[in-house]
């Protein structure tokens, strides 16, 4: 049986009429191969076993105490198992979401060509909502863990809802609980109202069986202020697809990323960064160190419709090889309808520089700790970005915990 | 015993062959100044000597004294040498994004100790240290929070190379064009870096287009270059000549 036909027979038993609908679409969109635009580079079917959802694993919470830096929530295989009682955050029925149906609207229209990110609503469960309301200055970890005892589905949707003038860090990890395979396609979605500040990091490092897809959308009201790092070292494909809406005067994001990745993976981001209205700001960062034979992919939009007048952006796209079986796409691009607006691209790729290397040598430093301090300093550059200390120390663990390339002996 | 002897070293950088036969020899406490006209091959034999893998040597040897013997040092590699006390001074700085000069030096003061089996110094304690190298060199201390010679002045650049120096107090300095591209206060303060760590246990090689640096670091033996050879060597009054004359009447004996 095909993959879209496993969908279509299992359209036929979900019961809500939503997650029905999303199906639909998903079906009609299907499984995107090389002559989409979008998935150029990632043949999406090969890293996707066949549809089967995971059912909720037995999940033990931690033995260890938790780290009292952070506010923490657990989600395994996608669903709700564990969450701080102080955090407004409930699972989403058919019933309960009156207030949010204009926040859906307003936001339909992001990824809605994306078929992962339709595939993440089509399902009766996993679907939650978070509502951020004040400053909140402990950072908020959720934590999703994958397990289970063959390849399986796990998908999730979380809304959040950053209120009037309200702030919030959130991180969310992805981690594998064993070495089996499993395809995790989560989707979060950002609505920031008025004034709010809300920074997301996305931290994923799954096995190397496993694949992700990460749907990350964010809508931004005036004054807004939304800002998205992700950061990849795990995974055999890790795709991020990233829809970012600036819809008022003075709204501002940015979406920076890093993959640190070796082996045979893969890494793909592709993003749009809409200006909608005039006097709004995005930045855009993404870097990239390929080992081995890894493949690293970034295609960045950003786009300035006809109304969006002075407005400014930034994009920037580094990729670092360390190898010859390494490699890399890079496609900056720009789509500017307004007359009067700042906006600049760039984008390179290489090896370390011969020059610096023979610097440190020339100072007692081996070549092999060169590249490593050389490397940790390519990624500090987005590393920095996190302006939460405690989620950028998580960050950086993570990242030399799971990128062993940069392992060399001091 | 001496620091460094240099002889017959040929050298070659892709298929041009730069060093056509040069001997010299180093004692410690010495310093010796390599003067010549562009292209002469000066800036390759200082990196000749630092291990520079651009260069290849063709003939003759490098041989400098570690633990009291003179050792042949064309299979060690730049930071073996480094480690083992030769240090050069870059006639071109390199800018290093996203490591702060500080850390930088710290790596390579720590790689050193490690070497000589000293105990390594975490980074309170080595800011201390190199906090007193700082007035020597006129520099301040955000210095060395910034990142390695981004953004960094001409003269700023050489005076950071110099605090290297101080840092790994090395027992040779290869200084490359140190004088290059500063103005005469920028000189004297890199002279003054250079003067502060002389002593009998230390020599310095300076290689310069100018007899300028000189009337700042007086040296005991001048060598002129000249088409991978040196031509003519002699104490300080052959720079002084050199100023006055000019190379052309060293050149056409040559010929």
């Amino acid at each position: 049986m095909s993959i879209l036909e496993q969908l279509q027979s299992a359209k036929s038993s979900l019961k809500s009429g939503f997650a029905q609908a999303a199906m639909g679409r998903a079906i009609e969109l299907g499984v995107p191969n090389k002559k989409n635009e979008n998935w150029k580079y990632t043949n999406l079917e090969k890293y996707m076993p066949a549809f089967d959802l995971a059912e909720q694993s037995s999940f033990e919470l931690p033995q260890a105490p938790l780290d009292q830096n952070f506010t923490h929530v657990f989600f395994a295989n996608g669903e709700l198992v564990s969450a701080d009682q102080t955090l407004k955050l409930q699972s989403l029925g058919q019933d309960n979401e009156s207030d949010f149906k204009n926040v859906k609207e307003k936001m339909s229209s992001l990824l809605e060509g994306e078929f992962a990110f339709q595939m993440s609503d089509a399902q009766d469960k996993n679907q939650y909502l978070l509502e951020i309301e004040g400053e909140i200055n402990k950072p908020l970890l959720i934590h999703n863990v994958y397990s289970g005892s063959k390849a399986k589905h796990v998908s999730a949707h979380i809304h959040v809802v950053a209120k009037k003038f309200s702030k919030c860090h959130i991180v969310q990890t992805h981690l594998s609980k064993g070495a089996l395979e499993n395809f995790a396609n989560i989707s979060a979605s950002f609505y920031v109202e008025d004034g709010a500040k809300l920074a997301h990091t996305k931290i994923q490092a799954l096995n190397h069986e496993s694949s992700s897809v990460q749907n990350i959308r964010a809508y931004v009201c005036r004054d807004g202020h939304f800002e998205s790092i992700t950061v990849d070292v795990g995974g055999k494909l890790a795709r991020n697809n990233i829809s970012i809406k600036l819809d008022a005067e003075g709204a501002n994001a940015s979406a920076h990323g890093l993959y640190a990745i070796a082996g045979e993976q893969q890494a793909d981001t592709n993003s749009l960064i809409r200006h909608a209205k005039g006097h709004t700001e995005s930045s855009q960062l993404y870097k990239a160190i390929m080992a081995d034979k890894a493949y690293g992919i970034f295609s960045g939009l950003i786009r300035m419709d006809k109304d969006a007048q002075l407005c400014n952006s930034e994009q920037l796209n580094k990729n670092l090889l360390l190898s010859k079986g390494a490699h890399a796409q890079s496609r900056p691009q720009l789509e500017i309808f307004a007359d009067d607006v700042k906006a600049s691209h760039g984008s390179t790729t290489g090896q370390l520089s011969e020059e610096e290397l023979f610097y440190f040598q020339a100072r007692g430093v081996s070549k092999d700790k060169a590249q490593k301090l050389l490397a940790q300093a390519f990624l500090n550059d987005v590393l920095l970005k996190i302006e939460n200390t405690h989620i950028r120390s998580l960050a950086q663990r993570i990242v030399a915990e799971n990128f062993k390339a940069l392992d060399v002996e001091a | 015993m001496s620091m460094l002897k240099i002889e017959n070293l040929q050298a070659k950088v892709e298929e041009n062959q730069i060093l056509k036969g040069i001997n010299f020899e180093v004692n410690p406490g010495e310093v010796h100044a390599i003067m010549g006209p562009n292209g002469s091959g000066k800036s390759t034999l200082s990196k000749v000597i630092a291990g520079h893998p651009d260069y290849e040597v063709t003939g003759g040897s490098v041989q400098f004294e570690i633990n009291g013997k003179m050792t042949d040092i064309a299979e060690l590699e730049a930071y073996e040498r480094a480690r083992d006390g030769i240090f050069l001074g870059f006639q071109y700085p390199v800018e290093i994004p996203g490591v702060t000069n500080i850390g930088f030096m710290r790596e390579s003061f720590n790689a050193l100790c490690e070497h000589q089996g000293a105990e390594l110094m975490d980074e309170a304690q080595f800011r201390e240290y190199v906090k007193t190298k700082l007035p020597i060199l006129n520099m301040s201390e955000d210095f060395l929070d910034r990142a390695v010679n981004e953004g960094f002045s001409g003269g700023e650049k050489k005076k950071n190379e110099i605090l290297q120096m101080l840092i790994m107090n090395p027992r040779l300095a290869l200084l490359d064009e140190t004088d290059s591209g500063l103005d005469i206060d920028a000189l004297k303060t890199v002279a003054q870096g250079v003067n502060s760590m002389k002593s009998k246990y230390n020599s310095i090689v300076l290689v310069t287009h100018y007899q300028r640096l000189l009337d700042y670091i007086q040296p005991d033996f001048v060598h002129v270059l000249y088409k991978g050879k040196i031509i003519k060597s002699g104490d300080k009054s052959l720079a002084l000549e050199l100023e006055k004359r000019g190379y052309d009447w060293l050149i056409e004996g040559a010929q």
